[in-house]
């Protein structure tokens, strides 16, 4: 059995709750498949809007990128290699953020990652939306994160802090180590794992009276931070079998594992589940790496949260530079063949003519999907429910 | 002055209007009825945002986010909408109808089920906030433009986009045999010096030139 060792597209790698998209590299099918699948500079639009149950969230990433090959050197290491920077922004029912965000691939195996985005939450009349504040970590809680927008508890009647407003600025760096292994002529198996470390600071009015100890909750990584800045680490693994069901589309079905981790009080959640992901390559070439995808999983580690939680989305990326090529010419039909008029045969019908559409070129699989699918866009406006 | 987007029945408003166009309109009723519908919507959705200051604290953000996002769609919308009517569909209308679609696609039944709840306090004489009264009709109105927005972006995009492709197949059939081109080529100057039928001097400058 022919063992290849390939490239998958890279993966961001993030813990429970998602995030960015990821730069966009098509599968192992030909060299020099630096940038979408082939060898030249390109700039593209990626858009993923994906939402989750438990916690309640939904957001919306669109990237606007410029890929160029790095080593275009021939070899499998080198074939993938490449460079993409691009503006990056989000945003969802409470927050918005803008920033950049850049890949760099000196191996095919290999995604260097870099992201620097500024933010502005608020609060909406629901569960977890807003910023936040703790006393302590302890305080990470369903009832702590759900406060009364009135400031007084709808329970006790009792004054309690608000959700409030809040900006900031986010850096992150990572890596992610990928690879995929073809098991026969329509599956493969793909692998990838990574690790980012978040810097987080914010300002806002409502940390002037936090305790020492005291702390904030973000919502898009559903972790508590400790002070107006902290660090945070985060990793994703993914074993996807992929299965070819059509030249231009595959299905792709496994297992996935993100993890968030806080240094400074030394917390850990993690989220063990599927994933499903319909794949379609090329959409006539208007669009391409069209993924629908679908994650079920379950908290193996978190403070509170328990039971299924579940993540859908849809992720696209469109090539704007350079523009579609024209397609080929329409293969020269051989003449039809006439039926014979009241034969009642109907083995005798015309010949069915091949459609142009039919022609045209397959585009490459993509072996793992893009982050943005492995990491759905989690942005919580309830985050309690 | 408050309006309830829920009251904007754009679909009746369009059916009222169909008798009245003449058969070319007729043909292109379904454009400009998604584009006045959009424009009608988008009234809705600006007009029904509450005019009082007492709103929760961030509120006026999330009013903000959502009018942006309308507008973009609507933008969207009204792009898709001249390209497909001049059947000259372009990427770019069809990708921002794509993606604004999308987002709206998401949001509108988000705000019908979760943003029906009150959006202003009630001060009491002891300064006790207490919430006020839940306001359906703007969770309504809202998710149900939002929704209209979207499915009026998505549908003209996608319509523009089989149109595009239909277009990319046609011009792939053109023949791809050279044809005849307007411009010259190879053009070649050169001197003449001859004499004419009767005998006489002929001066002259030749111009020849070559079309593909």
């Amino acid at each position: 059995m022919p063992v290849l060792l390939a490239l998958i597209v890279p993966t961001s790698a993030q813990a429970q709750r998602l995030s960015v998209p990821s730069p966009i590299r098509p599968a192992p099918t030909q060299a020099g498949a630096h940038c979408l699948g082939e060898p030249r500079n390109k700039l593209t639009l990626e858009h993923t809007v994906a939402g989750s149950i438990n916690p309640l969230g939904i957001g919306n990433i669109v990237r606007l990128g410029w890929c160029t090959p790095l080593i275009r050197k021939p070899g499998l290491l080198f074939d993938f290699t490449n460079f993409d920077i691009g503006a990056l922004f989000t945003n969802s029912p409470t927050d918005v953020n803008l920033g950049v965000q850049a890949f760099l691939s000196p191996l095919s195996i290999l995604v260097l990652r870099a992201e620097a985005t500024v933010f502005y939450i608020w609060p909406i009349p629901l569960q977890g939306a807003g910023f936040i504040t703790v006393n302590s970590p302890q305080e990470f809680t369903l009832a702590r994160l759900s406060p009364d927008p009135t400031g007084f508890n709808r329970m006790t009647g009792q004054p309690e802090v608000p959700a409030t407003t809040a900006y900031g600025g986010r850096v992150m760096v990572g890596m992610t180590l990928q690879g995929q292994v073809p098991l026969g002529k329509r599956l493969d198996i793909a692998a990838a794992i990574g690790a980012n470390i978040e810097y987080w600071s914010l300002s806002s009015s409502a940390l002037s009276g936090l305790p020492l100890g005291g702390g904030f909750y973000s919502a898009r990584r559903d972790v508590i931070l400790l002070g107006s800045a902290d660090w945070l680490v985060m990793s994703t693994a993914a074993l996807l079998f992929n299965i070819k069901i059509h030249r231009n589309s595959s299905l792709k079905i496994g297992g996935v594992n993100d993890l968030a981790y806080v240094p400074s009080h030394g917390y850990l959640g993690n989220i063990a589940g599927g994933l499903l992901v319909w794949n379609v390559a090329n959409l006539r070439q208007l669009a391409k790496n069209f993924n629908l995808f679908a994650r079920v999983g379950t908290f193996t580690h978190h403070q509170f949260r328990s039971g299924i939680t579940i993540a859908l989305g849809l992720s696209i990326v469109y090539e704007l530079v350079p523009k579609p090529a024209k397609l080929p010419p329409p293969e020269p039909m051989e003449p039809a063949v006439t039926a014979p008029a009241a034969s009642g045969d109907p083995s005798a019908s015309p010949a069915p003519s091949v459609s142009p559409s039919d022609a045209a070129p397959a585009a490459p699989q993509t072996a793992v999907p893009p982050a943005a699918v492995l990491d759905p866009p989690q942005p919580s406006p309830a985050a309690g429910r | 002055m408050r309006v309830n987007a829920m009251s904007c029945d754009v679909v009746k408003m369009g059916n009222a209007m169909q008798p009245a166009l003449s058969s070319h309109a007729r043909r292109k009723q379904p454009i400009w009825a998604g584009f006045v519908a959009s424009l009608v919507l988008l009234l809705c959705v600006g007009t029904s945002r509450p005019a009082r200051a007492e709103l929760y604290t961030g509120l006026d953000a999330a009013f903000t986010m959502d009018a942006l996002l309308g507008i973009g769609s609507v933008v969207a919308i009204a792009g898709n909408a001249v390209t497909l009517a001049q059947k000259k569909p372009q990427r770019g209308w069809m990708y921002a109808g794509f993606i604004f679609g999308a987002i709206n696609l998401a949001m509108g039944p988000i705000i019908i089920v979760y943003g029906r709840g009150d959006i202003e306090p009630v001060v009491m004489p002891d300064g006790m906030r207490v919430h006020g009264q839940d306001r359906p009709d703007i969770g309504y109105g809202l998710g149900l433009a939002h929704t209209a927005l979207a499915v009026t972006s998505l549908a003209l995009s996608i319509k523009n986009a089989v149109l595009w492709h239909r277009l990319r197949l046609e011009e792939s059939k053109v023949n791809a045999e050279p044809v005849a081109s307007r411009t010259f080529s190879n053009v070649q100057l050169a001197p003449l010096v001859s004499r004419d039928l009767q005998g006489g001097a002929l001066v002259g400058l030749v111009v020849t030139g070559q079309t593909f």
